[in-house]
């Protein structure tokens, strides 16, 4: 329970409410542990949960009929997701999956309507969260519209280093990410590294020429 | 054992169903079945190439990459 606390305290929904709020919002709280591989949700399927993370890594995504994937987003300790189905009702927009082992707290939609109802700070709070996704996902629409797959994975390996810890990515996720194949990924990487951009060492994509890479991702 | 040597591709045991395709196509015999599942048993063979992920029909062979700047 006090990890649990020491977790809500330092919410961005919940951060500034008092000792007795945050253990009323705890009290309706369930964990629950996940395995990496483990799907923890997936669009389509009823769901009136909301999910926070409290350790591990989830990833955010849609498949094509195809079982072609999309990736949204890759979610870290403190990030929160499916909340739109516990604001509106319907079924859950994506799929979740854990992309390592963790615990994860989950918040019911009646339980999340009488906080909200209690303690208004928490909408006020959802709603700058939902705009910082808004802005994600408007930025991932241009760049899957209107970059190359080259500008795009220049983009994506110069934010990768930008990120802070390092983070272990496959091809096949990288393409996932950028809406392309992971024979397409790897190929351009290939052609990043006889054009002298990037070197490809074991389990490393070393930038070389950073300044050129930078050029290529913001193309004039 | 260096850094480098421990460091082989992945194989994820509930998509793997021992079809031995990564096993016929390693170029370096890195990869082996044992007991009916795959093993990387000889680590410093593995060149990192990535064909075992190219030919694994399932997707249950993942070589991770981590991103950096060269240093001077």
């Amino acid at each position: 329970m006090d990890e649990l606390l020491s977790f809500l305290a330092r919410h961005p929904f919940f951060a500034g409410l008092n000792a007795p709020a945050l253990q009323e919002i705890a009290r309706a709280i369930r964990s629950r542990q996940v395995t990496r591989g483990e799907q923890v949700l997936l669009e389509g399927e009823p769901s009136e949960t909301a999910y926070f993370i409290a350790h591990g890594q989830v990833r955010i995504y849609r498949l094509s009929p195809a079982g072609r994937e999309q990736a949204l987003a890759d979610l870290f300790p403190g990030h929160s997701f499916n909340l739109v189905p516990v604001v509106d009702g319907r079924p859950a927009p994506s799929s979740a999956v854990a992309r390592t082992d963790g615990t994860l707290y989950l918040l019911g939609r009646a339980d999340f309507d009488r906080l909200v109802g209690r303690y208004p700070s928490i909408a006020r709070a959802v709603l700058t969260d939902f705009a910082g996704r808004l802005r994600h996902l408007t930025g991932l629409v241009e760049e899957l519209a209107l970059y190359s797959v080259a500008e795009r994975l220049a983009r994506l390996l110069l934010r990768m280093t930008e990120a802070g810890a390092p983070e272990r990515f496959t091809q096949q996720e990288i393409a996932n990410r950028l809406g392309t194949v992971r024979e397409v990924i790897s190929r351009t990487l290939r052609d990043f590294q006889d054009a002298g951009l990037i070197r490809l060492e074991r389990q490393r994509i070393v930038i070389v020429d950073r300044e050129r890479l930078a050029g290529l991702a913001c193309p004039k | 054992m260096s850094e480098q040597q421990t460091i082989l591709p992945e194989v994820d045991v509930r998509r793997c169903t021992a079809c031995g395709a990564c096993v016929q196509n390693c170029p370096a015999g890195a990869v082996r079945m044992v007991n009916g599942r795959v093993e990387f048993v000889a680590s410093e063979l593995c060149s990192y190439c990535g064909v075992c992920e190219d030919v694994c029909p399932e997707g249950a062979v993942s070589l991770y990459y981590e991103v950096s700047f060269a240093t001077a």
